[in-house]
């Protein structure tokens, strides 16, 4: 299965969870999920769930200037985006026990 | 843990060149959303850029298809002109099976959509939207104020626009406080404050002008006004009351009866409100006008007589005067005398004639 279609449903979380403890600009939030290991992760898509989850109220976001180079927006998290990261924790754990009950071979399902 | 790394000019410039076009692929959408979706996109291009010598074209596709998943990422529509099976397109999901309601919802989303984007795009927009953000404080207060006048505004005012009482001062600090933190986003995220804001604000902005028409109107609907433009202003006044009898003296102090009274004009010099014409029926007039050798109805006649019967019928009297004598005037002749010598008969220019035409009157 294409990894980037499961990918989507669980960017939110994924942003979230590389920003909770340290603030970091859009290159930087890519960087940290690649190296975390989702290699497969669209720079565009990862941009564009940063300014939603800002829209929302779940990130914060500043604008550091860069020497003679373009600024950096920089991104946070909110108590809003906390708590929101909390639930998709909880529906992801509940979520990946059923599906590994689901796909373990042989009779785990009737 | 990750140290921006410094990039070189050539890789800032193919960020800045890769990073316009995809604005450019943004530019159906209100400069502003352009703004928010790509804001940083350069230094993060850059960023992306010195970590490899593939070009970006390369690593990252072309810019109208980075484009389309940094808006479909940020929850934004596809754009509505040029896409192909786009909005009424027969590509979509089935209409007719769709909910009419939904469909009216979207329309209407849509539609909001569009003229948002319309107001957004005008010149003037960046100019008028910072100042209403300016003036979101005011309105904080002031939505306030309409909740208290609304809740408090009918019992507890003196002046009709401010508290009357401690209790009610605290209520609208307490309510002023509470739209502050409203406004400032401090219960943001809390279930249902959302909803619930945003029926407060319409139904503070419905009802700001009426409260406020309210409570500028006086507390006390009686007012007493001196209608002198509306009133007939017949008859003789003093103070600002109708003469209803006037008591002439003579120079001796002594009360005269019967002296007959012209104006400037020679009009005759008549007191009461409406000419005598009783028209109330509530109090018959108690007064009787003088006749004349000739017949005529005097009612110049200083003082007025009443009837001596009940109703004011009888016998015409003399009525109670307010002072029996005055003091003598200073260098009046000794003799009293009730009818007035030629010699002290007022200046020919005031004499009693017909009222004067329009090229007789003086000075003109």
């Amino acid at each position: 299965m294409d990894a980037t279609q499961l990918l989507k449903g669980v960017l939110d979380a994924a942003v979230l969870a590389v920003v909770e403890h340290e603030d970091g600009y859009g290159y930087d939030v890519v960087r940290r999920l690649r190296a975390a290991g989702l290699e497969d992760v669209g720079d565009a898509s990862v941009y564009g769930t940063l300014r939603r989850l800002y829209a929302a109220g779940a990130l914060t976001s500043y604008v550091v200037p860069s020497g003679e180079g373009p600024a950096r927006k920089y991104y946070g998290t909110t108590p809003q985006g906390r708590a929101l990261l909390e639930e998709q924790r909880k529906s992801w754990r509940s979520f990946a026990e059923t599906m590994t009950t689901l796909l373990e071979p042989g009779e785990a399902h009737r | 843990m990750s140290a921006p790394t410094p990039e070189t000019p050539a890789e800032l410039a193919a960020a800045r060149e890769y990073a316009a076009a995809v604005r450019s692929a943004l530019a159906d959408l209100p400069p502003d959303v352009v703004e928010e979706l790509a804001g940083g996109l350069e230094a993060d291009l850059a960023c992306s850029a010195a970590e490899s010598a593939t070009p970006l074209r390369d690593r990252l596709g072309e810019p109208a298809r980075y484009a389309e998943e940094l808006r479909a990422a940020a929850g934004l529509a596809a754009p509505a002109a040029g896409a192909p099976g786009g909005t009424g397109g027969p590509a979509g999901p089935a209409p007719a099976r769709a909910n009419p309601l939904a469909v009216l919802r979207a329309d209407l989303a849509q539609g909001w959509a569009e003229s948002a984007a319309a107001v957004r795009a005008q010149r003037w927009w960046p100019w008028a939207s910072d100042l209403a953000r300016t003036l979101r404080p005011a309105w904080w207060l002031a939505r306030a104020w309409v909740v208290w006048q609304l809740l408090f505004g009918g019992s507890d005012t003196t002046s009709g626009v401010l508290p009357g009482s401690l209790g009610g001062l605290v209520a609208l600090v307490a309510l002023s406080l509470a739209s502050v933190e409203l406004g400032r986003g401090r219960w943001a995220g809390r279930t249902g404050t959302g909803a619930g804001v945003t029926a407060a604000n319409a139904v503070a902005a419905l009802a700001l002008l009426p409260v406020l028409a309210a409570a500028a109107a006086p507390v006390s609907s009686v007012q007493y006004v001196t209608e002198t433009g509306t009133m007939p202003s017949t008859g003789v006044w003093v103070d600002g009351q109708v003469v209803s009898n006037l008591f002439p003296y003579d120079a001796q102090g002594n009360p005269l009866t019967g002296v007959q009274l012209l104006d400037d004009y020679g009009r005759p010099v008549q007191v009461g409100e409406d000419n005598r014409t009783d028209w109330s029926g509530a109090e018959p007039d108690p007064y009787r006008p003088a006749v004349d050798a000739e017949g005529q109805v005097r009612w110049n006649a200083y003082p007025l007589q009443v009837g001596a019967g009940p109703d004011g019928g009888g016998r015409a009297v003399e009525v109670p005067r307010p002072e029996p004598t005055l003091p003598a005037l200073v260098g009046a002749p000794a003799t009293p005398s009730a009818t007035p010598s030629p010699d002290l008969v007022a200046p020919p220019a005031a004499a009693p004639t017909a009222p004067p035409a329009p090229e007789a009157a003086p000075g003109s």
